[in-house]
């Protein structure tokens, strides 16, 4: 047989049209040799020493030869006549499944479905898992967390001795029960710390510090209120929630790079499934926590309704002035709802609300 | 015969004349959409190893349909050659952020550490990216010197951020007189002259709009808040667009030089309705995606050819190691 292309020797950038012939040997290997147009033997091998590229859509086919020189085609059927047999095809395999619409189809709904189950539940599964079972030595490192926040952040407290004092008093029952029932499990012991400079916020850092802000000591009405907050703080830490979202970032990150592959794809785009799935991903960890407080808060017969005035008073201090005067006007919660999916935080309507859904179930029981 | 004569007639106008011959992207949405999914289909069954060949493929795909004057370029590298770099990346990858999550304290000498990595690590993946280019059985290679690096791409932005911005032009000139200069088709060396008045002068037309929003916000007062995001996506485009065509128009290869004409508009069409279009169907149009942007900008861009273009030299081949170009892939992901 023969094919129309074009010669490159691989030294220069100098095209010469040529021919490939391929004969039949009696062994029945194949020879195969280039030639000019005038019929001059350039080059001429082996078949089974020669690379010849595998099909992809319809870009030309290389042929190419131990020493650097190369056949180029744009005649791919020839080319797979040429091969068939020869090389073990995995190439011309693949060029077939993305032929068949129905492989395509299934493809399709294969990736849809795995991409969605992996975020939905495989990724927050993987992390549970990992995280409970991770050595608690390798998370005994970072006291130190809290110094590099204190440089960067946060401003010393500036509550008088006596109302840290009575703070402390009132919320370290809690952080001692919470240690107690640890039983030497965990090297991460909670501590209390007050700090200002942020807004009304509540942090729990990876090394077991619980920092109170200031302007939330002071937004709060009641001392149930402040041990709710407390106890959500400590549901972040019972749950590892911190540990788990790093694990879960970094999980989903690199499903994304095998998925799609090169940085050359790289866009906003790309971007945008990553930050979704981190939100929604804190969402849920955020509900983790509020169930948690709620628990503790009905095992130690605090009344509930206490979560539910923490959430008011975080509502009316974090929602922008026109939310504000939405949510006076026609008391509807619908006006956060669309803006679920782009928050880390569950809106503090929907917590209200928990706190009612929590209640029925424990009246229930 | 009469192919032949013809073939020596088209040579030796080629000798002669001085033209622009335009590059041209022969690929197809539905096409590539196939071999996309395909290749996703397969890494999924696989856990992720398909992978490495899925990347082969793509790129390939991508190389081989872009044309100049007849011929395609090629994309060389090995599927196992970017697994092995892929799986000590990845690797790399999960620890660090282990780190960073874990220990702030760790994580900022690693952000320090990064600065020094960087220049690495952008010669490398440079390197392995250009040597796995061909076109005409010719390879493209790249040989960058760590000390260059490190001045383009860490001195330079920190001299941009000491001066709050005013540097910036001549950073962002001596970045692509670094990547072009050092890069080489065969034995033959690019080269890159543009000048730092031409990237200020599109850095003042910015400048200049900036300040018409500023007397346009004193006056509309607040309700201008609502159009800020339009006039900085506006700003990032025509920064892109401008910058993009003087790139082109200021790289020679011995005495071709290219020429762009990516404008405003064109770009920012296929940019945004290709972006409605991936959101519209969950990600699946991000492959035809890639396809029309590929086109569009071979569409725009031209080679102004001056003689031939058969006598370009090959040089030696090496063997560049896959490791950090997907070092530097696997955290342009993460960032």
């Amino acid at each position: 047989m023969t094919i129309e292309g074009y010669f490159l020797d691989g030294k220069t950038s100098k095209r010469v049209a040529s021919r490939l012939e391929s004969h039949c040997r009696a062994d029945l290997s194949k020879k195969v040799t280039i030639c000019d147009l005038d019929g001059v033997e350039i080059i001429s091998l082996d078949l089974s020493e020669l690379r010849i590229s595998s099909r992809i859509g319809n870009t030309p086919r290389t042929v190419d030869f131990p020493d650097g020189q190369q056949f180029v085609t744009e005649n791919n059927d020839a080319i797979d006549v040429l091969v068939a047999g020869v090389s073990s095809g995995s190439g011309s395999l693949i060029h077939k499944l993305e032929s068949r619409l129905l492989i395509v189809v299934a493809a399709c709904l294969v990736t849809l479905a795995v991409v969605w189950g992996a975020t939905v539940y495989g990724v927050p599964q993987f992390a549970k898992t990992v995280a409970f079972n991770m050595p608690q030595g390798l998370m005994a490192s970072s006291s130190s967390d809290l110094d590099l926040l204190d440089a960067t952040f946060f401003d010393p407290s500036q509550l008088d001795k006596e109302e840290q004092q009575r703070v402390y008093n009132l919320l370290n029952p809690y952080i001692e029960d919470y240690t107690r029932r640890l039983d030497g499990d965990s090297v991460v012991a909670p501590a209390l710390y007050f700090r200002s400079g942020v807004g009304a916020n509540a942090f729990a850092l990876f090394g077991g510090q619980i920092v109170i802000t200031d302007d939330l000591i002071k937004l709060v009405e009641h001392d149930y209120e402040l041990v709710a907050v407390l106890l959500h703080e400590l549901g972040h830490l019972e749950h590892k929630h911190l540990l788990r979202r790093a694990i879960q970032d970094t999980v989903f990150t690199v499903m994304l790079f095998f998925l799609i592959g090169d940085s050359a794809s790289l866009d906003i785009i790309s971007a945008l499934p990553t930050l979704l799935a981190d939100m929604a991903y804190s969402r849920d960890f955020e509900s983790e926590a509020d169930h948690y407080a709620l628990q503790q808060m009905h095992s130690h017969n605090i009344d509930l309704n206490y979560f539910s005035s923490l959430a008011e008073h975080m509502a009316n201090e974090y929602d922008t002035p026109d939310q504000q005067a939405s949510n006076h006007q026609s008391d509807e919660v619908v006006s956060d709802s669309k803006w679920e999916y782009l928050s880390t935080h569950p809106s503090w309507e929907e917590r209200a609300q928990m706190v009612e859904k929590f209640k029925r179930s424990q009246a229930a029981h | 015969m009469a192919d032949a004569l013809s073939e020596t007639q088209e040579n030796s106008i080629e000798n002669t004349q001085s033209r622009n011959i335009p590059f041209e992207f022969r690929g197809d949405g539905l096409e590539y959409f196939k071999i996309w999914i395909v290749n996703i289909l397969l890494t999924i069954l696989t856990l992720g190893i398909y992978s490495a060949w899925a990347t082969v493929r793509n790129r390939r795909y991508f190389y081989s349909n872009t044309y100049l004057n007849g011929d395609s370029f090629a994309y060389l590298a090995e599927p196992l050659q970017i697994l092995k770099g892929r799986i000590i990346a990845v690797a790399i990858f999960i620890a660090v952020s282990f780190l960073f999550y874990t220990s702030p304290i760790l994580s900022f000498l690693l952000i320090i550490l990064s600065v020094f990595v960087t220049p690495y690590i952008f010669n490398a993946s440079r390197s392995f990216q250009l040597r796995n280019t061909a076109y005409k059985n010719i390879q493209f290679r790249f040989n960058g010197t760590y000390g260059a690096a490190f001045e383009v791409l860490v001195v330079f932005p920190l001299l941009t951020i000491t001066t709050l911005g005013i540097f910036y032009p001549v950073a962002v000139k001596e970045l692509n007189k670094y990547t072009v200069g050092k890069s080489a088709y065969g034995a033959t060396q690019f080269e890159f002259n543009a000048t730092a008045k031409e990237y200020y002068m599109i850095f003042f037309h910015l400048v200049g709009l900036g300040v018409l929003c500023l007397i346009l916000s004193l006056i509309l007062g607040s309700s201008f808040v609502f159009l800020l995001p339009f006039v900085y996506v506006g700003a990032y485009l025509y920064w892109f667009v401008a910058t993009a065509n003087l790139f082109y128009a200021r790289s020679t290869l011995a005495k071709h030089g290219f020429e762009a004409n990516i404008t405003l508009s064109g770009y920012a069409m296929v940019l945004l309705t290709n972006l409605l279009l991936i959101v519209l169907t969950l990600g699946l149009y991000h492959a035809a995606a890639k396809v029309r942007m590929a086109k569009y900008f071979c569409s725009c861009i031209e080679m102004k050819v001056d003689g031939s273009l058969e006598d370009f030299t090959a040089a030696e081949k090496e063997n560049v190691s896959a490791l950090g170009e997907q070092l530097g892939d696997v955290f342009d992901f993460a960032s």
